[in-house]
């Protein structure tokens, strides 16, 4: 299964068994759907719209979780998903108006749209999914609306009222495909071939930066992660958007004038790394990874470690599923 | 109570005071990466044991529970005479309890008492290590970890490697972490977080290893684990001039930092350095390892195959009719261990009582279950050289704090966020200790005041209200439904009693939807699919009032 001559182009059947291999896989995420993914028990959290942002955020570090489903009690409805970005939006707003402190103390989910309202930026994700539809269609929402995890919702058959069911996640259909579809062995063409990830443009920080110009990147270059790197572009660590949650946890807003260096040091020890690959890495062994490790995105990097780019999960469904 | 007492009443085999199962514990031997190691004696034979406590939640996710208890079934057949044996092992819910030989000292206590090694001592530690090395990797499992600790002496002066296969139990990423904590023995490729470690990273050690032996001192070593971290990547360390060539020649074949230019173990055993004064009893029998073919299948072989790794009988002749392939592989492996291990035992190991005793096929004590599904054979021990992916070392949050400390003293005040398990206790219902008729009293009057109605409870269902309640949602058009809920009083001990709420279907306005006569015939297995959100909605209204209520 290696490729005898890593750095020579592949062979014409490499590249025939790569194309085989992502239409199986294609036609496996059309014939399955998101039940066949669920494990047969599972915990879900859901936040009533009228709790406090900052006891949601303790509830979310408490049980190890960096997004809950929300539901509205008055108008008995799911109220969309509540993730690290609607945290991020809290601080951004805190920074513009800090004299704003008490408010943003006693802010519940309710308010945290008229929040987002006055930032002018995307609302709390409201895309939803019924559970009886293909894993495909799943992955095709989830990439038309830049989510990263998508809830299933099931309606009450008697009162046709809403039912939660879970949240599927990116990492969770890659896992499932990794896990029974042995097509996976057969995707042996390397990422330099592939025209997959971000390799151009891609801004990095260092460790001196602040942490608040790194979170001012999240938002305006909408991505979920931000590398950092020394002098000589060699990637040391990265910045997550779910990072804030460690940030602001008890509201320690004051500490926004940390270096990203300095807030990386509140990172959780359960944190299991950063992910590096280079582009000799096929997608046989990343997917083989993500079925024994939980990632969400790997870093590209050259023979002596420095930053060449990403390769997020969502780029990895956007291939599998238009390449 | 103490933490000692509570550790051993959580033994399947509890009871007396320091003792498990057989064995009776004498004292602690230490913290190993996986928890406590204890000495301990059967108390059958006397024969003095180590024990080794893992705690099930240092372990891989849970899901990879039952793969780690085979993989540590696979490691009790290992049998080497330079290997510690695993003797037996004991389950219970929080631990797995290692049974292993005892060996008091350590190689490298013996370093430092007796400094730097004569050349013929050095080698012939050293030839004891390759050789189970050696061992070990031809039945596919890689130390990753050697080091200081894990190289044991029996009384005889012979090396005895402790802790083989115990890496490939933990997650890729636990090990990384541990093995921070004395990195000075691990490979380039390992401290570089390279996911897939393979053999070459043994070899690494096993240079690492000789050096110190043939030295006196460390080859890369820095106060600064950022700054050791450059030294061994980078490979540059120097050799004492008096060292022999050949010596020297072996020891730069081994601390290669690409591990594909690495000398192999294999290699190792043809140079010519190591081979002077080989005893014969080092050269393993490779060819004793042979095929298995399907007309010499040993009944006793299979019967204890069975009992001590749970494969059924037809399993393993299936596996052995069918070949080698990746299903049948790990069979087939377990196998030739077994059908070896029986010799082995004959010829190195009659003195010891308590092994047989261990192998007795009669104590079918460590059978995994067959029937749980069990992922395929897993990949994650296997070496996979096509893949560089890897952690990055920096990334990982000891050595991130470490590194920003280093240059900033001050900055040690900065702690990481705290992941203890939730602190908020979940509870069925409410508690109270009140007079249970005054319990009722309150949530009769609670009832009331959220405007519920119910049914006038019978005589033989006091403790029972069941309780119906217009359920209103803003902006909705239609009539609002009328929510069913059961409220039940039970007592849990004397003075002590639980209010339970149970959901209890929906009572529609609109006749249209569903007429009374289908109400009756609801029945359970249409309440179990629901919204379970308004009914907790106004559960917690009814908690919230009697909150209110008990405070006034």
């Amino acid at each position: 299964m290696q490729q005898e001559n890593p750095g020579a182009p592949s062979s014409e059947e490499t590249r025939r068994d790569q194309e085989v291999a992502l239409k199986a896989i294609r036609t496996f995420l059309q014939s399955k759907n998101s039940f066949d993914v669920l494990p047969v028990s599972y915990r879900l959290i859901v936040f009533e719209t009228s709790l406090l942002v900052k006891r949601a955020l303790n509830i979310l570090l408490q049980n190890s979780i960096v997004s809950a489903p929300l539901w509205n009690s008055k108008t008995s409805k799911f109220a969309g998903l509540l993730t690290s970005t609607d945290f991020i939006n809290v601080i951004q707003y805190y920074s513009q108006n800090p004299d704003q402190f008490q408010f943003v103390d006693n802010l519940t989910l309710d308010g945290l749209r008229d929040v987002e309202k006055k930032l002018n930026v995307p609302q709390l994700e409201t895309i939803s999914i019924h559970p009886f539809k293909s894993l495909y269609e799943a992955c095709v929402k989830m990439i038309e609306s830049s989510a990263r995890r998508i809830p299933l919702i099931d309606k009450d058959e008697k009162t046709n009222r809403e039912i939660v069911v879970s949240v599927l996640t990116q990492y969770r259909i890659l896992k499932f495909v990794s896990m029974n579809c042995k097509e996976a062995h057969m995707l042996l063409q390397p990422l330099s071939e592939l025209n997959i990830g971000t390799t151009q443009n891609l801004s990095a920080v260092r460790m001196e930066t602040p942490v608040m110009d790194v979170i001012h990147m999240l938002i305006s270059h909408s991505v979920s992660s931000v590398p950092i790197v020394d002098e000589q572009n060699k990637l040391v660590n990265v910045y997550e958007a779910v990072d804030v949650l460690s940030l602001i946890k008890g509201g320690m807003y004051a500490d926004l004038s940390l270096s990203v260096g300095e807030a990386l040091m509140k990172r959780s020890d359960d944190f299991e790394g950063v992910y590096t690959c280079t582009l000799k890495d096929n997608l046989c062994v990343i997917l083989e990874t993500i079925r024994k490790s939980r990632l969400h995105r790997l870093f590209l990097v050259d023979d002596e470690g420095r930053l060449v780019g990403v390769l997020t999960l969502s780029d990895i469904l956007k291939y599998i599923l238009f390449a | 109570m103490s933490e000692t007492e509570q550790h051993h009443h959580n033994h399947p085999a509890g009871g007396a005071a320091n003792r498990i199962g057989k064995y009776q514990i004498v004292k602690n031997l230490g913290e190993g990466s996986f928890g406590k190691v204890k000495l301990a004696y059967h108390t059958g034979t006397g024969q003095r044991v180590a024990l080794k406590m893992i705690n099930r939640k240092t372990l891989s996710k849970s899901d990879m529970q039952g793969r780690i208890e085979r993989e540590i079934s696979y490691l009790r057949l290992l049998r080497h005479p330079h290997i510690i044996k695993l003797y037996d092992v004991i389950k219970s819910k929080d631990e797995i309890i290692m049974v292993i030989e005892y060996a008091g000292k350590e190689l490298f206590d013996y370093i430092i008492q007796h400094g730097r090694m004569k050349e013929d001592e050095a080698r012939r530690f050293f030839q004891q290590i390759i050789a189970a090395v050696d061992y070990c990797h031809r039945h596919k499992i890689v130390h990753r970890d050697l080091k200081p600790e894990n190289l044991l002496l029996d009384d005889q002066l012979n090396v005895k490697i402790a802790d083989f296969g115990l890496s490939n139990i933990m997650t890729d990423g636990n090990f990384l972490k541990t093995s921070c904590g004395s990195p000075n023995y691990a490979a380039p490729e390992v401290i570089s977080g390279k996911l897939y470690a393979g053999p070459e990273v043994d070899v690494w050690s096993c240079g690492v290893i000789l050096y110190v032996m043939l030295c006196g001192r460390l080859p890369f070593d820095d106060e600064l684990i950022p700054a050791l971290f450059k030294k061994i990547s980078n490979g540059v360390y120097t050799l004492p001039h008096d060292l022999s060539p050949g010596a020297k020649n072996l020891l730069t074949k081994m601390l290669v930092v690409n591990p594909l230019n690495r000398i192999t173990i294999k290699e190792i055993m043809e140079d010519e350095w190591f081979k002077v004064g080989l005893p014969e009893y080092l050269l393993n029998d490779v060819a004793a390892e042979k095929k298995v073919s399907p007309d010499d299948v040993s009944e006793d072989v299979v019967n204890a195959l069975a009992i001590a790794m749970g494969y059924s009988r037809e399993e393993i002749i299936d596996a052995i009719k069918i070949g080698r392939t990746p299903e049948t592989e790990e069979i087939l492996d377990s196998y030739q261990l077994m059908k070896s291990n029986k010799k082995l035992v004959e010829d190195i190991n009659k003195q010891d009582k308590l092994q047989t005793a261990a192998n007795d096929p009669s104590h079918p004590r460590w059978r995994t279950p067959t029937n749980i599904d069990y992922p395929k054979p897993d990949n994650a021990t296997n070496y996979n050289p096509s893949s560089t992916i890897a952690i990055l070392p920096s990334s990982l949050p000891q050595i991130h704090r470490a590194s920003m400390v280093q240059l900033r003293p001050e900055l040690a005040s900065i702690q990481p966020i705290s992941t203890k398990k939730s602190k908020t206790r979940w509870h069925f219902g409410i508690r109270s200790r009140s007079y249970p008729l005054d319990v009722m009293g309150e949530i009769y009057r609670a009832l009331k005041n959220l405007g519920a109605e119910w049914v006038r409870p019978s005589e033989e269902e006091l403790w029972t209200i069941k309780v119906r309640w217009r359920y209103t949602v803003a902006d909705s058009e239609q009539d609002a439904d009328l929510m069913k809920m059961q409220i039940q009083l039970f007592q849990l001990e004397p003075n002590n009693y639980l209010v339970d709420f149970k959901f209890d279907g929906w009572e529609s306005k609109n006749p249209a939807k569903s007429g009374p006569a289908e109400q009756e015939l609801q029945d359970s297995d249409e309440i179990s699919s629901f919204s379970a959100y308004p009914f907790l909605h106004l559960a917690t209204r009814l908690i919230m009032e009697l909150a209110v209520n008990s405070q006034g």
